[in-house]
């Protein structure tokens, strides 16, 4: 045989034990052996009149539409009644027969219709003994009463089988039932409660024997019961109902809970019980609100620090129009009038005071794009493209650079932004150039909730580790006199990606030229800021 | 015809009150061709003072241009742009706003009141001094003002 899975634990001990009270004695064993030998190779006829029986009842026949199958039976079920009558009940047959009880309970085959099959064995059998011993009354009786107890033997057998295999799946379920994340509670049909699982009097506080036998309700507050009255209706009706609601703790206080409710039916389909699952969900609600305040509070200081870089750029630029304005006067008027070191003074507060005002408009220029914006509008960005292209003609024409693009399609935005955001990218590839004049090609493909759009130039490139630098405002990877700016551009751009819910990187190696990638939503349903 | 062949000089309001601008503007005229005399009030109210001859400025002659900031104290330049233009006299006197204010509804609102052009400073002084000159350039030498004609 060979191994089960089974658990099944028999000793020798057992058996001799199971076999004392059937009362199978050693003159039984005989009498068997002696049956055995008559019946050898005889169960043929028995066998085929068997499988034809078994033909009558929808429960059976279904278990038997493949032939192959059925003939492979046949021998097997041969070899089975042989060892019946072979009079050797050790452990090795118990294994045998508790592995053909554990096949009929995986195939589905109820235990009403093994153990009642072997009225057509005893139907076949106990005239066959009677003809063959019909001369002595007491060997006759004696030998039926031995098969009926090898019988019954088998029967005990596969009735273990059967509970053992049920058994295992009631223990792995009872594991279930034990659930360390959600409280379950078993109902009647009248919300009695039957079982509850060890999570139960972790949530509410209950000891468990509290809860047996009590209505469901004792961990509803007052105020969440009327809601739940035509839930339950629903749920009768064979809806699970799921949801939040607030339940009350044993010691009065009350928590959130996410709740779910099922009904458990019987085979007409008609609801006997009801299982509630629910798990406490403080600390997720807490965490919650801790998050949409932080998320708040950040908004708050990201829009304070937007107001703030636009007053301070705004109302640096008038004292600092004085400074440069006047140093410039300076110059004007005293350029070598004075000595050398005078000129070179103001040869420096000229140029520091112009800096600063360009980084200060840079500056306005970024926090405008947050906080002095028009409403989205539906946009052409083949004719924004047209516009920043249009801008940038003196720069094109003199870099001689060779531009394609694909058709772009319609999308939703504000075009002044969307013309400065393809007006620097392309503006960035004239700019960034290398020996050969600039090929920059513009392609667009979809993705799936976004257009994705790509510039991609043939210029001096980015080195890997500064693809996140460059999108940082003020941050240059190049000294002013080899290409001048103050390194807002690409922050500008990344702030007017995000604003149109989309994002935008860079793929580049060092003097192989660069690629931005940006993604615009197809569909803004609100402004992203 | 224009201001400079009329024989006398030509009369600017500067209504400003950083008197850092004052000076660039004063700077600007004086290296200026055109023979000019430049008035200046700080707020919005005595620039309504002054045009109306009111005191102190019951001798102050009428400009030929107004030259308008927009962020005044007391009397802001809208203000004094709307009383300018709703009154009979006052109103043909041509208004230069000249602001630091690149906001758009200041644009659109001063032309809704009639301002005759609106002028950005300049940040840098070059730019600043072109523009100061253009202005006179053109209100002086090219265009032919009301005050010329008599009436
Ligand atoms: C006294 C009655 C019965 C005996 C002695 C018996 C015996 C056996 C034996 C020895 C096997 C082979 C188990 C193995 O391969 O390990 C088997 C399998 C099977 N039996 Fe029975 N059986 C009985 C009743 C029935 C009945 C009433 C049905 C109903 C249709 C049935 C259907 C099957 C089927 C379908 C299998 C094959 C399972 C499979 O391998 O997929 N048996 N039986």
């Amino acid at each position: 045989m060979t191994d089960s899975n089974s658990s099944i634990n028999i000793n020798d001990q057992e058996i001799t034990e199971r076999l004392a009270f059937l009362q199978l004695n050693p003159r039984d064993i005989n009498l068997l052996k002696a049956l055995h030998d008559t019946l050898k190779g005889r169960h043929t006829a028995f066998i085929d009149d068997f499988y034809i029986q078994l033909q009558n009842f929808d429960a059976t026949r279904n278990l038997l539409t493949d032939s192959a199958l059925v003939e492979r039976l046949k021998r097997k079920q041969e070899a089975y009644f042989d060892r019946l009558t072979a009079g050797c009940y050790d452990l090795d047959y118990i294994k045998d027969r508790i592995n053909i009880g554990e096949t009929h309970h995986r195939i589905g085959l109820k235990p009403q219709w093994y153990i009642g099959a072997y009225h057509y064995y005893l139907a076949w059998l106990l005239p066959e003994i009677q003809k063959q011993l019909v001369n002595d009354q007491t060997a006759c009786i004696d030998t039926m009463q031995a098969i009926v107890k090898v019988i019954l033997f088998d029967i005990e057998l596969a009735v273990d089988a059967y509970f053992q295999a049920d058994h295992e799946m009631l223990r792995l379920l009872a594991q279930v039932f034990q659930s360390n994340i959600e409280g379950v509670i078993i109902t009647d049909i009248r919300r009695q409660i039957l079982h509850v699982n060890n999570k139960v009097a972790a949530i509410a506080g209950y000891r468990n024997e509290d809860l047996i036998g009590q209505p469901i309700t004792l961990l509803l507050p007052a105020q969440e019961r009327e809601a739940f009255v035509s839930h339950w209706q629903d749920i009768k009706q064979g809806e699970p109902w799921q949801g939040e609601s607030l339940l009350q703790h044993c010691q009065g206080n009350l928590f959130p809970a996410w709740i779910n409710v099922s009904g458990v039916k019987d085979e007409t389909g008609i609801v006997t019980h009801f299982i509630v699952e629910f798990s406490d969900i403080s600390a997720y609600r807490t965490a919650q609100e801790a998050l949409s305040q932080r998320t708040e509070e950040l908004a708050r200081s990201n829009k304070e620090l937007e107001q703030f870089a636009y007053v301070a750029s705004h109302d640096l630029q008038e004292p600092l129009r004085m400074v440069a304005s006047f140093t410039q006067l300076l110059s004007r008027r005293y350029r070598g009038k004075l000595d050398a070191d005078a000129d070179e003074f103001i040869h420096y507060a000229v140029d520091g005071a112009t800096r600063m005002q360009t980084l200060i408009n840079d500056l306005l220029a970024y926090s405008r794009i947050g906080s002095r914006t028009k409403p989205f509008e539906s946009v052409n960005l083949n004719s924004v493209l047209q516009r920043a292209l249009a801008n940038l003609h003196v720069a094109i024409e003199e870099s001689h650079a060779k531009i394609i693009y694909d058709e772009l399609p319609n999308t939703h935005g504000d075009i002044t932004q969307l013309t400065q955001l393809f007006q620097n990218l392309i503006g960035n590839a004239v700019k960034f150039r290398g020996e050969l004049p600039p090929e920059i090609s513009i392609n667009v493909s979809d993705a799936d909730k976004y257009w994705r759009i790509s510039v991609q130039d043939n210029g001096i490139g980015i080195a890997t580790e500064f693809y996140e630098r460059i999108f940082v405002i003020f941050q240059r990877l190049h000294n002013k006199e080899d290409y001048p700016g103050t390194g807002i551009g690409l922050s500008i751009c990344k702030k007017i990606v995000e604003r149109h819910g989309g994002q935008i990187k860079v793929e580049s190696e060092r003097g192989q030229g660069a690629t931005f990638i940006f993604t615009l939503l197809k569909t803004l349903t609100k402004e992203t800021n | 015809m224009s201001l400079e062949n009329i024989g006398r000089a030509a009369e600017f309001l500067l209504v400003e009150d950083n008197p850092g601008d004052v000076r660039l503007t004063c700077e600007a005229l004086t290296e200026s061709k055109v023979k000019n005399n430049l008035s200046i009030v700080g707020d919005g109210m005595e620039a309504m003072a002054f045009l109306r001859r009111e005191e102190p400025y019951t001798d102050a002659p009428r400009p030929d241009v107004i030259l308008l900031d927009l962020n005044l104290p007391k009397k802001n330049g809208l203000e004094v742009l709307e009383e300018i233009k709703a009154d009979p006299s006052l109103k043909r006197i041509p208004v230069v706003i000249i602001t630091s204010s690149e906001a758009e509804q200041d644009i659109l609102k001063t032309y809704d009141l009639h301002v005759n052009c609106y002028v950005n400073k300049p940040v840098d002084l070059e730019q600043f001094i072109k523009v100061v000159q253009s202005i006179e350039t053109f209100w002086l030498t090219i265009v032919k003002l009301p005050s010329e004609v008599v009436d």
